[in-house]
C-alpha cells in the first residue's frame, strides 16, 4: 500500500506535467507567431517585387521554434532595397527576445540612414548598450540600387555570403574581417560597392546552413554551397532554388539542425519597373 | 438525485480538474506505464488512473480495462476522493454498497479495489490511483514485496 502511495505521488506529479507542458507549448506556439510576424509577410514582399526587378525567396527555421535568427528587406528609395541577415548567439526565448529588440532597433535607424555601413555603426553602438558580456549578433546587410546596378555591402561577423554580378558570372564568396554587433562600441565597420546586373543574385544565409549537421559532417559547406548554386539550372527562380537547397540539406530524414537555420535568395531578375513603391527615407 | 458521495469542496476540486486540462490531452502513456508499475507490484489484473469528473470518471492511464470511462455513480474511485486515506474494499460481493454495482457485477468483474486519492493540493482530491482485482484479497504491507525500504526517505504521511 505505501508503495501505491508513492506512485500516487508520481502521478500527481504526471498529470501536472501534462498540464504544464499544454501551457507552455500555447505559449511557444503565440511567441512563434509573434516572431514569424517579424518576418517580412508575403504581402510586403510581394508589394516590392512588383515594383523592383527582384525575385525574393527565403527559409527560417529556428531550431526551438524560435530563436535569434532574422531577416528583413526595406525599400530604401526608388528602386532601392536594403536586405539584411542577423544571427544572435543562443538558442530560444533569450535569443528570441534579442531578435525582437533588434527589429525594432533596426526599423528604427534604417530609416535615418539607408546604407549599410551607418547601419550597421548605429546598431552597433545601440546592442553594445543592451546586451550582456557573451551576446552578440552576427549581421550581413546589402543595399541594392537597381537603377545604379550596385550592390552596397557591409557585414559584422557574418559568414561568407554569396553573390554573383550577373547571370554571366559564377558564385564568389562576400566576406569582410569584422566583428560581430555588441562587442566593440567603436569598431569601424566598412562598406563595399560591388556591381549587381540583370541575372545577379544575392544568397544570405546564417551559419545553422553550413553547419548542419554539425561540422566536420556538415552538408553544405561554404564551398558546396556555391558549387551547388553554380550548377543549378539558371531558369530556376529564387523559390525553386531555394527549396532545392533546403531539400538537399535534408535529403536525409534523419538530418537534424542543431542551430537556427536562415536562407534569403535575392534574384536581380532584369528591367527596372517604372512605379515606385512608397519609402520613407 | 446523485447515487455518489460528492465532496463539500466539489467546485473547487472541479475547477483544479479544469485547470490541470486533462480533457485536452487524452490517455496518458506515462500514466499508464505506471499503472502497469502498480499492477505489478500489487499482483492485479487492472490498475487505473481515474480523474473524478462532475457526471464521469475518465481514465487518464489504465491497464486490463478496455473502456476509457465510466458514470461516476458506479465509480469506486467516486468514493476513494471523499478522505486523503486509502480506499480499499477487499470483497465487493459482501459490501452492500458495491454488492449491486454494474462493474461489480458485470465487466469487469470487480471483487476487490485498492484506490489511493489523488491530491494535488490540501483537501482537493481530484481522482484516485486504483488496483483492482477480479477476486477478493487483502491489500497489506504482506501483500507487496516491494515496500520502500524504511530507510528511503519516502514518508506517505507527508507528501
Amino acid at each position: 500500500m505505501t508503495t501505491l502511495i508513492a506512485l500516487g505521488q508520481i502521478a500527481v506529479s504526471i498529470l501536472n506535467s501534462h498540464s504544464m507542458s499544454l501551457e507552455l507549448d500555447e505559449q511557444l506556439a503565440g511567441a512563434i507567431a509573434l516572431q514569424n510576424d517579424m518576418l517580412p509577410s508575403e504581402a510586403r514582399i510581394a508589394q516590392i517585387q512588383a515594383h523592383c526587378p527582384l525575385d525574393l525567396s527565403s527559409y527560417c527555421n529556428q531550431r526551438d521554434g524560435i530563436g535569434g535568427d532574422i531577416w528583413g528587406i526595406e525599400v530604401t528609395g526608388p528602386q532601392r532595397v536594403m536586405i539584411y541577415i542577423a544571427d544572435f548567439t543562443g538558442h530560444g526565448v533569450a535569443a528570441a527576445l534579442n531578435a525582437a529588440r533588434f527589429h525594432s532597433f533596426v526599423h528604427m535607424i534604417w530609416q535615418r540612414t539607408g546604407r549599410p555601413e551607418p547601419l550597421l555603426r548605429k546598431l552597433n553602438q545601440r546592442l553594445c548598450e543592451v546586451l550582456p558580456t557573451g551576446q552578440f549578433a552576427t549581421m550581413f546587410c546589402a543595399t541594392i540600387d537597381f537603377v545604379m546596378e550596385t550592390m552596397e555591402y557591409a557585414s559584422a561577423g557574418a559568414p561568407p555570403q554569396l553573390y554573383r554580378a550577373s547571370s554571366q558570372h559564377p558564385f564568389e564568396v562576400i566576406s569582410q574581417s569584422s566583428l560581430p554587433l555588441g562587442i566593440l562600441r567603436d569598431f569601424p565597420y566598412e562598406s563595399k560597392a560591388i556591381p549587381f546586373h540583370a541575372g545577379g543574385a544575392l544568397i544570405l544565409y546564417t551559419d545553422g546552413l553550413v553547419e548542419t549537421p554539425k561540422p566536420p559532417k556538415s552538408i553544405l559547406t561554404a564551398d558546396r554551397l556555391r558549387e551547388f548554386l553554380d550548377k543549378a539550372d539558371q531558369n530556376k527562380d529564387a523559390d525553386q532554388l531555394c527549396q532545392s537547397l533546403v531539400g538537399r540539406l535534408f535529403a536525409e530524414p534523419k538530418t537534424k539542425a542543431f542551430d537556427d537555420v536562415t536562407l534569403v535568395i535575392a534574384k536581380h531578375t532584369g528591367s527596372v519597373r517604372e512605379s515606385i513603391i512608397d519609402y520613407e527615407v | 438525485m446523485t447515487s455518489f458521495p460528492i465532496p463539500s469542496n466539489e467546485r473547487e476540486r472541479l475547477k483544479e480538474l479544469r485547470r490541470l486540462r486533462f480533457d485536452e490531452w487524452g490517455a496518458s502513456a506515462a500514466l499508464s506505464e505506471l499503472c502497469a508499475i502498480a499492477a505489478k507490484l500489487l499482483g492485479t489484473s487492472i490498475s487505473h488512473v481515474s480523474l473524478v469528473d462532475e457526471n464521469e470518471q475518465i481514465f487518464g492511464g489504465q491497464v486490463g480495462l478496455d473502456v476509457d470511462r465510466t458514470a461516476r455513480e458506479v465509480a469506486f474511485c467516486a468514493h476513494t476522493i471523499m478522505t486523503s486515506k486509502p480506499f480499499v474494499v477487499e470483497n465487493a460481493d459482501s459490501d452492500p454498497r458495491f454488492s449491486l454495482n454494474p462493474l461489480v457485477t458485470d465487466k469487469p468483474g470487480i471483487k476487490s479495489y485498492l484506490g489511493i486519492p489523488l491530491e494535488t493540493s490540501p483537501g482537493i482530491r481530484i481522482g484516485a490511483l486504483c488496483a483492482v482485482d477480479r477476486k477478493p484479497r487483502s491489500f497489506s504491507e504482506n501483500d507487496n514485496p516491494y515496500s520502500p525500504r524504511p530507510d528511503c526517505g519516502f514518508n506517505p504521511q507527508q507528501p
